[in-house]
């Protein structure tokens, strides 16, 4: 192995660096780091924690965008990590009309909300209804599958809890997607798993594969991913016949299919252009997050807040002391920059897969090699490539094009 | 007579400051052919069903137009909240 030395000092990064000019698509906003319960796999460090977002954090955390003329047509602004349902509706009522207030009609906003649906119950599910919440419930299928690592923290399976509030959401009327952690005890059960969200009247399913991330720090899937691409080929398989959409083959034939769009960066303001494909988890201030305590971040949200003095927790600066824009031109973001953008040019040279990716996900380069410049990752392999490879086989063969 | 060395000249390698353009520490860098091939071949199998799938789908004996089983059902695959298509970020 060669290795390469990193490149000495750090030119500063404005915006204008890039091409078109950023703008916010996804605002993830902390209300509080607590769940209530205690997933084995969960990558968050400081569940425990109660503390909560303030309105008018939330408030200036909208702001911020505006200010920056960040917005674009439309904004999704997703309350997630902890759990955000330990926090009452009427703390997102008022949150609610503190980022309408902040954004003043210039931009459509749709709220969207992962939960583990513990909680959920009469009152949740006017609140969702009342806003047009884009609503997400995270169950890992049937209940031996998903009782294994969902529980909380005196040990209890929790699958009975989340079978009640689907049917607590369908008798309101609430529409919702679910999105699974798929680990290595899933693998030989392709069939059920796809046939349990089936029967729930599920039809738009994410897989998330089990990741090593932050305090989790190894994924179940390591040296099972032979069972892992038979898994993926399997839920193709029913996808094709059945009624639950897979988000990952949505991805992988929007991907085949259109292509992804690009977008350029130009090292230092000036010389030649970088023209990768979009990866909103690559490209700066695409995603921002912003903790409870207003401090933000962008790239990976799994980021912020996470211990790693080198990166100073990836916090990049705090929504009441300064802007999202200004925050690029810092030191502690040329520092996060250069990490990422070595990382998306070596997936450029190495990876045949990076028109269809964009560079991977900065998160799991860190986590799983210690660097953000590595290119390939159990991330990509599960996520990316192997649902790819699978949209794109049934492709061929469909159209006679197979070998 | 000059004096002989003692081993061979080592190979040349690849310049450092080259190398170090690219920024990143312990990388390993494969064989660069190797990719450029798997790239090619990937782009080419792409190419070939994006444009098959331009062409109108056959028509068998006197019926309807077959629409292959990926295509008819991914015409349903465009309903995801958009958060999510953007990235394969996803919250847990």
């Amino acid at each position: 192995m060669r290795v390469v030395p990193r490149r000495a000092g750090a030119a500063r990064v404005r915006v204008t660096d890039f091409s078109p000019r950023p703008t916010t698509r996804l605002l993830v906003l902390q209300p509080t780091p607590f769940c209530n319960i205690d997933c084995s796999y969960c990558y968050l460090p400081q569940r425990q924690d109660r503390s909560r977002m303030s309105v008018a954090t939330v408030r200036q955390a909208a702001l911020r965008l505006r200010e920056d003329g960040l917005l674009g047509e439309e904004l999704t602004v997703v309350w997630h990590a902890g759990e955000p349902l330990v926090l009452p509706p009427a703390y997102y009522e008022e949150a609610f009309a503190a980022v309408a207030d902040a954004l003043g009609g210039v931009v459509r906003v749709c709220h969207a909300m992962q939960t583990n649906a513990t909680l959920i119950d009469e009152a949740w599910c006017a609140f969702f209804l009342r806003h047009g919440v884009a609503l997400g419930i995270s169950v890992d299928g049937p209940a031996a599958l998903h009782d294994r690592c969902r529980r909380t923290r005196t040990g209890q399976g929790t699958h009975a809890r989340v079978r009640h509030a689907i049917a607590l959401l369908r008798r309101h009327g609430v529409p919702f997607h679910a999105i699974a952690v798929v680990g290595a005890a899933t693998l030989a059960h392709a069939d059920a798993f796809y046939d349990w969200f089936e029967a729930q009247g599920i039809t738009e399913l994410g897989c998330n594969f089990d990741e090593a991330e932050g305090a989790h720090a190894s994924s179940s899937l390591a040296g099972h991913e032979a069972a892992h691409e038979r898994f993926v080929q399997r839920l193709l398989e029913r996808s094709l016949h059945g009624r639950v959409v897979v988000r990952e083959f949505a991805a992988a034939w929007q991907a085949l299919r259109e292509g992804l769009p690009r977008w350029e960066w130009h090292e230092n303001g000036r010389g030649p252009a970088h023209a990768w494909p979009e990866n909103s988890q690559a490209m700066p201030l695409a995603l921002v997050s912003v903790g409870h305590d207003g401090d933000f971040g962008t790239f990976s949200p799994e980021l912020l807040g996470q211990p790693w003095p080198a990166y100073a927790n990836f916090v990049l600066g705090n929504v009441h002391r300064g802007g999202y824009v200004a925050a690029l031109e810092t030191p502690a973001f040329s520092k996060l920059w250069r990490g990422v953008s070595a990382g998306v040019a070596a997936c450029a040279r190495d990876c045949a897969h990076f028109e269809f990716c964009g560079g991977g996900a900065p998160a799991n380069k860190l986590y799983e090699c210690g660097d953000l410049a590595a290119t390939e990752t159990l991330h990509c392999r599960s996520m990316v490539k192997r649902p790819f490879d699978a949209v794109l086989r049934q492709a061929e063969l469909e159209q006679g094009l197979a070998a | 007579m000059p004096d002989q060395p003692l081993r061979p000249p080592r190979p040349r390698r690849a310049p450092l400051a080259a190398l170090a353009a690219i920024g990143a520490v312990g990388v390993a860098l494969p064989a660069q052919a190797h990719v450029d091939t798997q790239r090619t071949q990937l782009q080419a199998r792409v190419a070939a069903v994006r444009a098959a799938l331009s062409r109108p789908p056959a028509v068998i004996g006197e019926g309807e137009p077959q629409q292959p089983r990926l295509v008819s059902q991914a015409a349903n695959w465009t309903n995801w909240p958009k958060w999510s298509k953007w990235s394969n970020w996803a919250n847990k």
